[in-house]
């Protein structure tokens, strides 16, 4: 299928555009936690502020490889999309569907007709869009169901010769579907865009790239997570990643020394939280040596700051005659009365190392 | 040993309750949340104290969880008796007053404990990981879906640390983790660089002295060579009594001369001067006077000044003659020798005097040549020397430096590897020791409580339990959820029997509806102690009366 836009410029030898994907509109993250009604609104809000972006900078072309929706979308959330993608005055928005939002037949997607700039690429299909003016050509493939399981897109070559050709693909998992990079990389398209991974990754230098959500999702998509920005000039394609989203998911590791009171803890973890950003989601990772007697109380830090989890995984300082007397019989008694001769630098460094490994392991 | 009284002073839930127990079975019941479990835990809590924080082995935090409700106390007391003797134990678990102490009931003294807060070696020896894995029982504390591997674990880590609760191969993992932090390929790749430079330069003080010693030789050679010379020359001199005449000019371009000195002998006597003599000095002096006298006369002056002047100048005449004739030592009444001082003076003044007297000694240039090429390419090759010693030692303090780093990360890994070394070695001793008759007793256990329908375990090279049902090996996860619960106790018994060396209270808080009560009171005589405690939410008077079995009840 091929589908023609209006141009509305003249053709031009240099033209910008802003590929995202996987913002999961729609998607609650966290949404057991206190902060998780925040972050269903944040990833509209975050998607808005892209599109403002967008318009800032005078993009001719908003990139969408997949997963816009965490959910094939209705016709609301549609008309939410198509009202704000319309405050763009020039850039034209191509949107391809996802395992999370794909196009089934008579779906509100499939039946919805924009009055922005925009097309949504068809489910289950490949389409063609081509714009005169930029002299573009984009390639894309939406997913009409929520998983094919094999590679739909490593055989596409691009379709307008003379004219710059991009492909919009979303997957690149065994489940989704898996993609031979390598081929698609060689198939003669100047820039894959692709989608339906939250972390970014450049494959090929200016060529090549998964944009990763515009938000983290959850509490293993630590980093930071943005869109990219390309320029074509010539038919020469540049492209940089920019971060974007509006809070990150922090592991926050902490050793705790020797002789730090609980007091000492919590007001070294606040104000690793305040310099990091108090809007972040925490997991505190808690490694070293506790005191003897100290807990912490993290209660407050817990209401004050998003904290995901905390992780504690310190020992208590040990009092090596209790740890003998407790265990004489045991693999830890043992070790420790091995060492009962032995005055040597090496001989109570070991003892140190084999009681904190026995300790730090031990089932609890 | 066995208990004769309870007092949960303050203690959980409870608040000064008593339980009064007796030598052999006991069982106290209770309904579901009667505190049955809290008892179970008073026993061990008694006996060794309880964490203040989760310590290995420790899955729950029991200082939290038995924390008096609503109290301020957190006490306990316990009357036992122990070879004959009884005593009392006082226990006091909060975290700011911590103690125990121990009286002795007959005489009523405070028996001195031999370790802080602990019974051991005073009333029993067993520790407390042997007392909490063998003689206190109680149901895994897992949800079933997980008892096929909680009973491998439990099994696993116990034939290799003689304890469930230490995992000796995490152990190890978490020091080889450890040991990964010290190795520094950047630094032993710098360092063997730093080597392998050092070892290619050659003895640089060697070297250095090597040249020096070269120098000193051609100087001394030089020296000697320029001593006889002299020596020729002085005899010469001596020969002639003249100097060495000129050379013609032909020679001298291809010839070099050096001065030399020259010691020649003068002999000639001093003349005598005029004005040593004081009458011609004293005449000069007459004179003067009478010229000036003369001189003011023909001026016409006045008389009074003609007689200052004639006074002043017969005075300033006086004065120099005298001063003269005293620098002459004409009227000195000094002795005329010179002092030591003055004597080395004059001999000195005599040596330089004759110093101006020199000699021209030829030397062939050829040989002046050789040697001062010779002393210019050992300067170069002293210089070259003095930057290879300098280059050296430069990069030997690199290298000592790089060495010293080397060397922290070095130890911090040595014991690393010796920790390893140990834990393992020490697990094998274990295994060793225990592996078989563990498996032998797990096997007459469970086809005990089982009534022969799992006739054994086996244990594969990674420690993973195995049953064996009708001759064949089966996975645990094959079992029933009731048959794991028998294994695990089957376990737990096997544990008892083979680690218990004292006869201290069982303490078995188990949910017995699973087992056959004949066939489980059957598995535990076969550990020998004095008392058994028995928690329990069935009520089993009735049968254990129907066997004629003694026993001790008390109703929570």
């Amino acid at each position: 299928m091929e589908i023609k836009l209006d141009g509305q410029q003249k053709w031009r030898n240099t033209m910008k555009f802003i590929h995202i994907s996987d913002v999961y509109l729609g998607a609650s993250p966290d949404a057991d936690r206190a902060w998780g009604r925040e972050r269903k609104t944040e990833l509209l809000d975050t998607f808005d502020r892209l599109v403002d972006l967008a318009r800032e900078r005078e993009v001719d072309l908003l990139l969408i490889s997949g997963n816009l929706y965490d959910t094939p979308p209705d016709t609301a959330e549609l008309d939410r999309l198509d009202a704000k993608l319309s405050e763009l005055p020039i850039t034209r928005t191509i949107i391809v569907a996802g395992n999370h939002d794909y196009i089934t037949e008579d779906s509100a997607a499939d039946l919805y007709e924009f009055s922005s700039n925009t097309v949504v690429m068809p489910g289950d299909s490949f389409s063609n869009a081509y714009m005169e003016d930029l002299n573009v050509c984009i390639t894309g493939f939406s997913y009409g169901k929520p998983g094919y399981g094999e590679d739909m897109v490593s055989d596409i070559t691009p379709q307008m010769e003379e004219a710059v050709n991009i492909l919009l693909a979303c997957g690149g998992t065994s489940e989704t579907m898996p993609f031979d990079l390598k081929k698609i990389a060689g198939a003669g398209f100047d820039y894959c865009g692709l989608g339906g991974i939250r972390k970014p990754r450049h494959i090929v230098k200016n060529k090549m790239a998964y944009p990763g959500a515009l938000e983290p999702m959850g509490c293993m998509d630590t980093g930071r997570r943005g869109f990219i920005y390309g320029e074509i000039e010539n038919g020469t394609v540049r492209i940089k990643w920019e971060p974007f989203n509006y809070r990150s998911y922090v592991n926050l590791g902490f050793e705790v020394k020797e002789g730090y009171s609980a007091e000492k803890i919590e007001s070294i973890l606040t104000g690793q939280m305040e310099k990091m950003g108090s809007q972040n989601i925490y997991r505190i990772l808690l490694s070293g040596e506790m005191g003897k007697g100290v807990k912490p109380d993290f209660s407050a830090l817990k209401r004050a700051y998003n904290i995901y989890e905390i992780l504690d995984q310190t020992y208590c300082g040990f009092n090596k005659d209790k740890l003998y007397l407790d265990n004489r019989s045991n693999l830890l008694g043992s070790f420790i009365e091995s060492f009962d001769d032995k005055n040597d630098e090496i001989s109570r460094k070991a003892l140190e190392y084999g009681i904190s490994a026995i300790w730090a392991t031990g089932e609890r | 040993m066995y208990i004769n009284k309870l007092i949960l002073k303050e203690f959980g839930k409870f608040n000064n309750r008593e339980l009064k127990f007796k030598p052999g079975l006991n069982v106290v019941y209770g309904r579901k949340d009667s505190g049955k479990t809290t008892i179970g835990e008073f026993v061990p809590g008694m006996l060794y104290g309880i964490d203040k924080q989760r310590s290995i082995g420790s899955r729950q935090d029991h200082y939290q969880m038995r924390k008096p409700v609503g109290g301020k106390g957190y006490l306990g007391k316990m009357y036992v008796t122990n070879g004959g003797k009884s005593h009392l134990l006082e226990r006091n678990f909060s975290r700011t007053y911590d103690g125990a102490a121990l009286t002795e009931i007959e005489t009523g003294k405070a028996v001195q404990l031999k370790h802080n807060n602990s019974y051991n070696d005073i009333l029993f020896d067993t520790d407390k990981s042997t007392y909490m894995n063998s003689m206190y029982i109680t149901d895994a504390p897992v949800p079933e879906a997980e008892l096929p591997d909680y009973i491998n674990t439990y099994t696993g880590h116990m034939i290799e640390a003689q304890s469930p609760d230490i995992n000796k191969e995490n152990a190890i993992k978490y020091l080889n983790h450890e040991r990964k932090k010290y190795i520094d390929k950047k630094l032993e790749a710098e360092l063997n660089q730093v080597k392998g430079e050092l070892d290619e330069f050659p003895d640089v003080d060697k070297n250095l002295e090597d040249i020096r010693e070269e120098r000193r030789e051609e100087l001394d050679a030089y020296n000697i060579e320029i001593a006889r010379l002299k020596r020729e020359a002085r005899q010469l001199l001596d020969e002639e009594k003249s100097e060495i005449p000129d050379e013609d000019e032909d020679r001298e371009r291809e010839r070099i001369f050096l001065e030399v000195d020259a010691l020649v002998e003068d002999n000639e006597p001093e003349k005598k001067k005029l004005s040593d003599n004081p009458f011609i000095i004293m005449l000069t002096g007459i004179m003067v006077v009478v010229v000036v006298m003369l001189m003011t006369h023909l001026l016409d002056f006045q008389k009074s000044v003609q007689q200052l002047f004639a006074i002043c100048t017969i005075a300033f005449v006086a004065i120099t003659i005298i001063d003269g004739m005293y620098r002459k030592g004409i009227i000195s009444g000094d002795d005329a020798t010179p002092d030591e001082e003055e004597f080395e003076r004059t001999l000195y003044e005599l040596g330089r005097a004759t110093e101006s007297r020199t000699v021209r000694i030829e030397i062939d240039k050829e040989f002046q040549d050789n040697h001062d090429a010779k002393l210019a390419e050992l300067k170069a090759r002293e210089e070259i020397a003095v930057e290879d010693r300098d280059a050296y030692y430069e990069l030997k303090d690199r290298y000592k430096k790089l060495l010293e780093r080397f060397n922290i990360l070095e130890t911090e890994k040595n014991a690393i590897d010796m920790a390893i070394g140990k834990i393992k070695g020490i697990s094998s001793e274990i295994s060793a020791n225990l592996s078989t008759s563990l498996i032998a007793n797990i096997s007459e256990n469970i086809c005990a409580i089982t009534e022969g329908r799992i006739n054994g375990v086996s244990l594969d090279e990674e420690n993973h339990l195995s049953v064996i049902i009708n001759d064949r090996a089966a996975a645990l996860e094959a079992l029933d959820t009731d048959s794991l619960k028998k294994l695990y106790l089957a376990v737990r018994l096997s544990v008892a029997q083979l680690l218990k060396t004292e006869r201290l209270p069982l303490v078995m808080d188990v949910n017995l509806k699973a087992y056959q009560l004949t066939t489980l009171l059957n598995c535990l005589s076969k550990i020998d102690t004095d008392q058994i405690i028995l928690l329990t939410d069935v009520d089993m008077r009735k049968s254990l009366d129907e066997m004629s079995i003694n026993y001790e009840y008390v109703e929570l």
